[in-house]
């Protein structure tokens, strides 16, 4: 790749928008600074060897660009100039005022002369290309000839940049919102016959273009989940809320044991041959509710499947989705549960309807776009609290145990974890509200909502602590606002 | 100790490929208060810089074509001091005969020697542009600027365009070689108050004033000057200070601004200079060493140009002064990353190493005319100047 850098000499920039003489124009378009080159080259002699350089730079496609966006409007201000086609120091109104060190008036008319300070004074174009070495020595040249930028009220210097900083601004043609002037095949033979005329040159080429977003420069940890979650919407059934996420799980996890039939392997129980919590990676169901809202009352919307990256048995779990007898659904992940709740005797309480959500991400409500769960970002909150691993004490507080409960999940160190019963995140249930399941001979895990600072920006799905297969301890990025 | 600037340091870097000299310059406000120009609508310049990593706020005490002027203004005074020689064309309005208008030269036209007023002045009874110094203008161009370094080389470095010459409009254009700006730093808008008490205390009540039939003002009607049988009251309404008599009543406007400091910003561009050419005659090639000394020499002038200014002290416009603080220090700019190189120029060095620049372009055989060239106004131009000098007589004192 190569650059061309630029330096506002005298730290600012009068340079007008094409279609506007009074508007200052910022960033300076490409084509400004191609400009600037064939001016250069036509100024000084026509050398057939920078011409070769112009010609080739003809043929890039548009530049990146890193410019400062920080920049200050000079308000802006009608001077008045003297006129040159009469020297009357006398007009219709009577005897022009006195200017400066010239002892008789002139009429003078009104100019603008809009000026941009921006915070840096370089900026840079960019290009993928490699400069041919046989051109960098007149490429040099062109640029130490060139003289200003825009109005001849802003000398710059131009050179060959070996190491640009990263691109503010990027071409997009499609997505960009921004336009710029750029330059293509032909330009500098369109310039001198325009010059030669006696005309002034038009815009001929146009890019879009757009910003380049900060964020995506830093490093992502990505977590031990595919990002590309198993969205399946509630169709049909009573509404849940998110506190049954422990038995929507379990009615899952039953279902689809019954689908399999006899022996059904560990990825799918949750338990090892002799009984024991499966230590093998294997799908979590990740309960989706309506939060993050004024709105928002937490209720199911539907189910994430989270599939680990190392899973194997990713044939054999989509088989046992569609394997169902539902007519309407058939051929699609469907899923007809019927919910127990252990803590009033397994009786049922409900039925929910789960189908695989094929509609296109932009089509879905907030809470079920798998982007919302799964958007790179360094602080997230819970939405299901998180089962503790271990129990707290004195000397063991809920926040060093879920620091700990991040690294066995599969997540980096957190920089900071705040908890607390209550929700961090608008619709979200207190953690009371949530019931797990009674072991035989242990006093249940403590539920507790938290919200946790990683050092670098993960990738979602998070799901933490001892309950993550079966929905505890799911967690949003927490500087997410839903649009209501 | 920063090392001074030479005629021989001048010269390697025109001759280089280094892009400019740049002055930056601190100056500090003689008055507490600065009074930056006010445009249309009595609006200011204003705008912020980063300084130091902070967002300051600026504004526009003194812009380019403002700075241009009081540079040449500066050569002027050195010219007429005897100090330097610089090739001049005066206009002679001693016919005009008013010791407000003695001459207007090339320095202080507002388009140089392109401007109107020598366009319609006569050089030796023959109209300026149809002269042998206008025809060798008409053929001016980048490729043979070789007529303005004979007789108005300072409109090279301050920028000409002939736009009223042969061709019009399309006339040949001679863009700016120097730029400088003069901003104040952290700057704060305040009030300014305007306002007169008159020694005699005369009320505004106290008469309705009509025009005299005989000029003046007088306070009978019987002597008024009457316009459809009605007398004339003195300006719009007849008041005392219509007359310039009474009080004013204090106004409160914003108008001042508190600054920090200043700052001056002058860039010279070589690269400006290096596309001008100096052949001998029109179409043919020039010496390269002469190119040289030629750019050299107006490179010189411009150097010059700002150290005389500064030098001379700013005061801008009434309530306006600033001066420096510190010694004038040019860095030339070569490439960024590579260390720039801090040259001292101080009057005496700035006046000496033009003197040899010129000295040197002359012994490269190329024209510089440093005698005066004088031209008359031409008969249309004095009336028009004497009817400006009564107007503006006739017209009543405005307040500032």
């Amino acid at each position: 790749m190569f650059s061309l850098g630029i330096d506002l000499l005298m730290g600012r920039a009068i340079i007008t928008r094409v279609d506007s003489r009074e508007e200052p124009e910022w960033p300076p378009h490409p084509d400004r600074i191609f400009m600037s080159l064939v001016s250069a080259w036509g100024e000084n002699g026509e050398d057939t060897q920078q011409l070769q350089v112009l010609e080739w730079l003809e043929s890039l496609s548009a530049p990146d660009i890193h410019v400062s966006d920080d920049v200050s409007i000079r308000k802006s201000f009608t001077s008045y100039v003297p006129v040159n086609d009469k020297s009357s120091p006398v007009g219709k109104k009577g005897a022009f005022g006195q200017m400066g060190g010239m002892p008789l008036g002139r009429n003078r008319q009104p100019r603008q002369f809009p000026a941009v300070v921006p915070s840096e004074p370089k900026f840079y174009l960019s290009w993928e290309s490699e400069l041919p070495s046989s051109l960098r020595d007149s490429l040099k040249g062109l640029c130490e000839q060139v003289t200003y930028l825009g109005h001849s009220a802003t000398p710059i210097r131009m050179w060959i940049e070996e190491s640009p900083p990263e691109p503010t601004l990027i071409p997009d043609d499609l997505q960009g919102n921004l336009r710029f002037r750029v330059f293509g095949c032909g330009r500098t033979t369109y310039l001198k016959k325009r010059y030669e005329a006696g005309l002034r040159p038009l815009p001929s080429h146009w890019s879009g273009y757009k910003k380049v977003s900060n964020k995506s420069k830093a490093p992502i940890f990505n977590g031990p989940y595919d990002p590309a979650l198993l969205v399946f919407q509630k169709v049909a059934g009573r509404n849940f809320g998110l506190e049954s996420c422990g038995i929507i799980s379990e009615a899952i996890r039953l279902e689809l044991m019954r689908r399999f039939g006899a022996e059904a392997p560990e990825w799918l129980s949750g338990h090892a041959n002799d009984g024991t919590p499966s230590k093998q990676s294997r799908p979590a169901y990740l309960p989706l509710g309506f939060v993050g809202n004024d709105h928002a009352d937490g209720h199911l919307l539907g189910i994430a499947l989270a599939i680990p990256n190392d899973f194997k048995h990713m044939e054999a779990l989509f088989s046992l989705l569609v394997k169902h007898k539902d007519e309407e659904h058939s051929g699609i992940p469907y899923l007809k549960l019927q919910v127990k709740n252990p803590q009033l005797g397994n009786r049922d309480v409900g039925i929910i309807e789960l189908q695989l959500d094929e509609r296109p991400e932009g089509r879905r409500q907030f809470n079920l776009k798998s982007d919302t769960w799964t958007k790179p970002a360094r602080s997230w909150a819970t939405i299901t609290p998180i089962m503790l691993p271990r129990f707290p004490r004195r000397e063991l507080l809920p926040e060093t145990v879920i620091v700990q409960a991040c690294l066995d999940s599969g997540y980096p160190e957190p920089e900071a974890v705040r908890v607390s019963y209550s929700p961090f995140v608008a619709g979200v249930p207190h953690s009371r509200a949530f019931h797990t399941k009674p072991a035989d001979k242990r006093p249940p895990r403590p539920l507790i909502h938290a919200e946790i600072d990683f050092p670098v920006r993960v990738s979602g799905p998070v799901v933490i602590g001892a309950g993550r297969y079966a929905g505890y301890g799911v967690c949003r990025p927490s500087n997410e606002k839903e649009s209501s | 100790m920063t090392e001074k600037l030479s005629y021989k340091k001048l010269r390697e870097a025109v001759a280089g490929s280094a892009a400019a000299f740049r002055m930056k310059l601190k100056l500090e406000a003689v008055s507490p208060k600065v009074f930056p120009p006010t445009y249309e609508g009595g609006k200011y310049a204003t705008e912020e810089r980063m300084i130091d990593g902070q967002r300051v706020p600026c504004v526009l005490l003194d812009s380019v074509p403002s700075q241009a002027n009081r540079m040449e203004l500066a050569l002027q005074d050195a010219v007429d001091g005897g100090e330097i020689k610089l090739p001049i064309i005066t206009v002679d309005f001693s016919e005009v005969d008013n010791p407000g208008v003695p001459r207007v030269t090339s320095l202080q036209a507002p388009h140089r020697i392109a401007d109107a007023i020598l366009r319609d002045s006569l050089l030796d009874k023959v109209e300026f542009r149809k002269s042998h110094i206008g025809k060798e203008l008409d053929q001016l161009s980048l490729a043979y600027a070789t007529p303005l370094l004979n007789y108005a080389p300072h409109s090279l470095v301050f920028g000409m365009w002939d736009s009223t010459g042969p061709r019009g409009g399309l006339g040949v254009k001679f863009s700016r070689a120097i730029v400088s700006e003069i901003i104040g730093i952290n700057a704060i808008e305040g009030t300014k108050t305007s306002s007169r008490l008159d020694p005699l205390n005369i009320r505004v009540n106290s008469g309705l004033l009509y025009v005299a039939k005989d000029g003046g003002w007088t306070l009978d009607e019987k002597d008024a000057a009457k316009e459809k049988g009605k007398p004339i009251k003195l300006g719009k309404d007849g008041k005392p200070s219509e007359a310039n008599h009474g009080n004013v009543t204090p106004s409160r406007s914003d108008g001042s601004f508190t600054i920090a400091e200043a700052e001056q910003t002058t860039v010279l561009s070589l690269p400006a200079l290096r596309r001008l050419r100096f052949p001998a005659k029109p179409g043919t090639k020039p010496a390269p060493e002469s190119d040289v000394a030629a750019r050299c020499y107006l490179a010189a002038l411009g150097l010059l140009g700002a150290t005389l200014a500064v030098e001379a002290g700013y005061d801008l416009r009434s309530r306006c002064i600033l001066r420096g603080t510190e010694a004038i220090v040019w860095k030339l700019l070569g490439r960024p990353g590579e260390s720039d190189q801090s040259f001292e120029l101080s009057k005496e060095d700035a006046i000496k190493i033009y003197t040899e620049a010129l000295d040197a372009a002359i012994k490269a055989k190329l024209p510089i005319t440093t005698e005066e060239i004088v031209l008359k106004p031409a008969p249309d131009l004095v009336t028009l100047v004497k009817k400006s000098m009564e107007l503006a007589a006739a017209e009543a004192g405005e307040g500032e």
